[in-house]
């Protein structure tokens, strides 16, 4: 073998024994489990949109429900002798509930607590006391009988 | 290296992916640091072929082995550092060579393996790369060939200057040293 076929020889077992150091494998993230927050965060926009969503929803559902309330649309009411009772069927009950024991009616307040009218003073004249209250007399007008009876015997030939 | 796994790793199974490079990756480390002479550049040049070899896996045909044909890519990763950053053969920086600091002082102190590796830093390219790949790296003419892209016969006439080159200086090396 010749000195330069040695010599490669050689070189080859020290070329051969070099390593990498260390894992490319790793160093290049293939092996790297995926974390919670990998999985995440590329997910955060959307849940944050899914939630705006809900929460508009729900203010909308909140709102048609009052409306139904104070329009009166679906109330039932059912009636017990004796008794009056108000059932929803919207699921939303009354903030009071009613008392059996007391009526229905609403009770008319008490007279004392309405204030008095205003009187008309009493030292006042109802009509002006001075000279203009004179009212010139009207201008006397024929008697309808008088004129009946001179016009008859006028027209009509005796 | 087994189809199984070589298949999984196409279809980008990770585990297999990753086994395949732990496998091929002192295979690119050993050459690129043959060729740059920088554990640091060699460093690089590995990873980055690990990317490429991953990115084009699914192009394997399995006309030569997998072995040969992600040196091929790391032979372009090379090429193209080195031609980036304007360097020239391994010994311009490296610390291969600056373990030795000449050929002659290589020769004068023994250390052989040393000598040879300044002698092939100062070979062109080209010689570089086929030898390494034909004696070192235990491929065949036509490996070689299909590794580096050419024909076998510019191999083989690559690979004879090469020799050729490294027996003149190695002879002029040892009348300097006597």
């Amino acid at each position: 073998m010749s000195e330069l076929r040695k010599q490669l020889e050689r070189a080859k077992a020290d070329y051969e024994s070099t390593r990498y150091p260390g894992d490319l494998a790793t160093d290049m993230d293939l092996l790297r489990r995926p974390t919670v927050w990998r999985v995440l965060l590329p997910l955060a926009p959307w849940a944050v949109a899914a939630s705006v969503l809900v929460a508009i929803a729900w203010v909308w559902s909140s709102n048609s429900g009052n409306d139904q309330l104070t329009q009166g649309v679906q109330h039932q009411s059912t009636t017990v002798p004796g008794r009056v009772a108000m059932i929803f069927d919207n699921g939303i009950s009354p903030t009071t509930a009613p008392s059996y024991d007391t009526p229905a009616v609403a009770e008319r307040p008490a007279a004392e607590s309405i204030p008095e009218p205003l009187s008309f003073p009493t030292d006042m004249p109802s009509m002006p006391t001075d000279g203009l209250s004179s009212f010139p007399a009207p201008t006397a007008m024929p008697s309808l009988d008088q004129l009946s009876d001179t016009s008859l015997s006028e027209k009509e030939p005796v | 290296m087994d189809e199984q796994t070589l298949e999984a790793a196409k279809r980008g199974d990770r585990r297999a992916q990753a086994t395949l490079i732990r496998d091929l990756q002192d295979v690119w480390y050993r050459f690129s640091l043959s060729q740059l002479g920088n554990a640091d550049l060699a460093a690089d040049a590995a990873q980055e072929t690990a990317l490429r070899f991953l990115r084009d896996l699914k192009s394997f045909r399995g006309a030569s082995s997998l072995k040969t044909w992600s040196l091929g890519i790391s032979i372009n990763v090379v090429r193209e550092l080195r031609r980036k950053r304007k360097l020239g053969g391994p010994g311009e920086l490296g610390d291969q060579a600056d373990e030795s600091p000449s050929p002659v002082d290589a020769a004068n102190t023994g250390e052989q393996v040393s000598q040879l590796r300044v002698l092939l830093a100062d070979l062109p390219e080209r010689q570089r790369e086929s030898i390494i790949l034909r004696f070192f790296e235990n491929l065949s003419v036509d490996e070689t060939a299909k590794a580096m892209n050419v024909a076998p016969g510019t191999i083989k006439a690559t690979i004879h200057q090469a020799l050729r080159s490294l027996k003149t200086k190695m002879s002029r090396g040892r009348d300097l040293s006597s």
